[in-house]
């Protein structure tokens, strides 16, 4: 059993290495063939949908940094819409309506429906050509809507997604974790994504789609469910895969920023971790449920990042599971935790140099992240796993009471799309 | 009815099971975690523990020693045949030695004596042959008038001065006296010869001191294989000293026991655990590893020698001692860990 489980470990380490390897030689020697051609004179009609849930005042900021963008002022929106917060987000969406009149519509759902539908909902206002979703505690560079809409040249071309960096790098080392991790997802891992057009899961904090292919996609997001029980959580990977599945290329613009709020506490960030997880692992099943619609449609690349890298990392995740009733120190070889530290000294290397916005003060956080790896591998999985039934705002979910401030204006609710998005959800 | 018209039905039953697995699996996972921390805890800082092993002479460990012990006595059994071979060689060689010495004494007074005679009667020869060759030359000359005599015989003959028998008479003394002279030169030359016995290094001689010498010889070869006898010897007792206090060593083990009488009880102690391996000390066993405890026996006795084992919970290399223990409850043997001097938490 030992050695299966040294296998194991050795198959998941040659894949990573493999992948990390060609990640790196394509960024150093093919980078075009990493990127797509741009048009900046692309512009289309743009609605920004934000969806809201617990933000505070946070959103206002989302808001007010979103529509200092440089894009033509007549050609965007920002649609606002408020699941029902219990903190005074609604507040700071209506004081943003009031601060920049003719630019924001603040909305409020009838009730809590959850993200899927507060977007759904959102985008039946919008007529825009494109629609981009963003999160409600992101902030934007000027240039975002910019980059984003000059990669819809090809009319293949259904999402573009940008990068994230992390506003708090240096809150914590909790932060400090994540910001490795951050700099993991975009600069490396989506590299390979990128190379084949078939990014997996472009995440929902800047997703750009074309609102044809929105529309095409919005039955299946109503339609999802787990034996009845509706599913509200990783809509922005579900849009990915079926804009896969549809023909469609997916595309991560680097040059797209946007910074986020990484969560400084545990069980907030525990909370994000879960939902992302179970997003992925519900993910995995649809690929395999839909396995044979993705032969000849989705790139090999995109078919082996949807079925085979999870499975991989599952028989990891079982294999780290098992480990321990062999070897009950087997977390804490001296081996795993050289490489953990010798990782993210040339992580923090090469983040210094090319994000120094991102760089942390401390570059030891990094051997926090295999212990984080560990957590999230082993326990996070078998809780998704067991819990399919239930979904929900994730580390948004809790309260955050803030003094509020004052109302400058209360747009008045469009109830009758709230109605439209709650009656197509049911 | 369709399959629509059943499917919240089949949702509903799916789902139920789902949830009752999945509560059922979740307490099981925390379970399993919060047990592991806590084991992991408490015998990261429990210093009572012991790890109980069960030797039978079926034992690899036991099969090991036993192998060893037999190959031990066995060669013990051949140093202790050398050493007997070896004494009977050096006694035998010590006789002989004794033996050859003896005759040394008589050998060399027997070269004392010939050369002291050598010195008395060479000279004397010498002197005795000088005067011999002399008295060879006077009867050799006074012959060779004889010759004249033999003619004057033949003329009185012929004149018939004298007769024929006188004149027979006459010459046969003439010869006579010719002969002695021949055995006189005999004389002399036998005479040299012991002239060179008495006075040079003879072939006999040498014989005897080459004779000597290899006596000499025989009995420095003599000497150096008793040495190397005795020398063997010691190193040989010495090791069968060594094998011995192996031997008795490897009989103060529980193995050697297992290897007699079948089955030992006994526990790793490891070293930061010593504090209660005292013989006597009371022996725990706990139903739920350090949970609701009794006693089922003590210590008996504590071994020398470090012993290596695996940790029961960590999977650690352990070092510790070995303690043979009298339970009362042999089951107990079998236990992942027992506990010396008191029960771990009260109960």
């Amino acid at each position: 059993m030992e050695k299966f489980i040294m296998l194991v470990l050795a198959l998941r380490m040659i894949l990573s290495v493999a992948k990390y390897s060609w990640t790196i030689l394509l960024r150093i020697a093919h980078h075009k063939h990493t990127k797509v051609k741009q048009d900046f004179q692309l512009e289309p009609t743009v609605s920004i949908l934000l969806p809201c849930y617990n933000e505070g005042p946070d959103v206002y900021e989302s808001i007010q940094t979103i529509l200092e963008c440089d894009y033509p002022v007549d050609k965007f929106e920002v649609i606002a819409t408020d699941d029902c917060s219990k903190d005074d987000s609604f507040q700071w969406i209506q004081r943003a309506a009031a601060d920049f009149p003719g630019r924001v519509v603040a909305r409020q759902n009838a009730h809590n429906m959850g993200k899927s539908r507060t977007l759904i909902g959102a985008s039946h206002v919008s007529r825009s050509d494109i629609i981009i979703v963003i999160d409600s505690d992101c902030i934007f560079a000027k240039d975002t809507i910019r980059q984003l809409v000059s990669c819809f040249t090809n009319p293949k071309m259904g999402i573009v997604g940008g990068s994230v960096g992390v506003r708090n790098p240096n809150a914590n080392t909790l932060t400090q974790v994540q910001t490795f991790v951050y700099y993991l997802a975009f600069d490396l891992w989506k590299t390979m994504e990128n190379w084949t057009r078939s990014v997996t899961c472009v995440g929902g904090y800047l997703l750009a789609i074309r609102r044809t292919l929105f529309e095409e996609i919005e039955p299946r997001i109503l339609a999802r469910n787990w034996f009845g029980v509706e599913v509200v959580e990783g809509e922005d990977r579900y849009i990915t895969h079926h804009a896969l599945l549809l023909g469609y290329d997916t595309y991560i613009n680097t040059e797209a920023r946007c910074w986020t709020k990484a969560p400084e506490r545990y069980p907030q960030f525990f909370k994000q971790q879960y939902r992302w997880r179970k997003s992925g692992i519900r993910d995995l099943f649809l690929s395999y449920k839909l396995l044979w619609k993705h032969v000849g449609t989705v790139s090999p690349n995109g078919i082996y990042y949807y079925t085979i890298s999870p499975l991989t990392l599952l028989t990891f995740t079982l294999a780290l599971f098992i480990a321990p009733l062999f070897n009950p120190l087997f977390f804490l070889n001296p081996i795993t935790l050289v490489l953990t530290l010798a990782t993210g000294a040339i992580l923090h290397w090469v983040i210094g140099r090319s994000c120094p916005d991102q760089k942390v003060r401390n570059p030891l956080a990094f051997a926090l992240f295999g212990f984080w790896w560990v957590i999230n591998s082993f326990y996070l999985t078998v809780l998704c796993l067991l819990t399919f039934d239930f979904s929900d705002w994730g580390s948004r979910a809790q309260k955050r009471v803030k003094q509020p401030k004052p109302v400058l204006a209360t747009p008045p609710l469009d109830e009758a799309l709230v109605a439209a998005a709650s009656a197509a959800g049911d | 009815m369709t399959f629509e018209d059943v499917r919240p039905a089949i949702n509903n039953s799916v789902l139920t099971m789902y949830r009752i697995f999945a509560v059922i699996t979740l307490y099981m996972v925390l379970a399993g975690v919060l047990m592991f921390g806590l084991v992991a805890a408490f015998y990261a800082v429990s210093d009572s523990w012991v790890a109980p092993v069960i030797l039978s002479n079926a034992d690899k460990d036991t099969l090991d020693l036993t192998s060893k012990l037999l190959v031990t006595k066995t060669t013990v059994d051949d140093l202790r045949l050398d050493i007997a071979k070896l004494q009977q060689t050096a006694d035998e060689a010590t006789h002989h030695r004794a033996a050859l010495e003896a005759l040394r004494p008589d050998i060399d007074a027997a070269i004392a004596r010939e050369n002291r005679e050598k010195l008395e009667t060479g000279p004397e020869l010498v002197r005795l042959d000088q005067q011999k060759q002399s008295d060879n030359v006077r009867t050799q000359q006074m012959l060779s008038q004889l010759a004249e005599v033999g003619a004057q015989i033949d003329k009185e003959l012929a004149a018939g001065l004298i007769n024929k028998t006188e004149a027979i008479q006459a010459k046969m003394s003439l010869a006579k006296q010719t002969a002695e002279l021949t055995d006189s030169k005999i004389a002399t030359t036998l005479l040299k010869d012991n002239i060179l016995d008495k006075t040079a290094a003879t072939t006999r001689y040498l014989e005897t001191l080459d004779k000597r010498a290899e006596l000499e010889s025989e009995i420095a070869t003599l000497s150096i294989t008793i040495e190397a006898s005795q020398k063997q010897i010691a190193t040989e007792e010495a090791q069968v000293r060594q094998f011995d206090d192996a031997m008795r060593t490897a009989d103060q083990t529980p193995y050697v026991a297992a290897m007699q009488g079948g089955r030992v009880d006994v526990a790793l102690i490891p070293y930061d655990n010593q504090k209660f391996a005292t013989p006597g000390a009371p022996v725990y066993d706990c139903y739920l590893s350090f949970i609701v405890c009794r006693q089922v026996g003590t210590l008996r006795t504590t071994f020398v020698g470090e012993q290596h084992a695996t940790h029961p919970i960590f999977r650690t290399d352990l070092r510790g001692v070995l303690a043979e223990l009298e339970l009362t409850n042999p089951q107990s043997a079998k236990s992942k860990t027992l506990f010396l001097g008191s029960k771990p938490l009260f109960f």
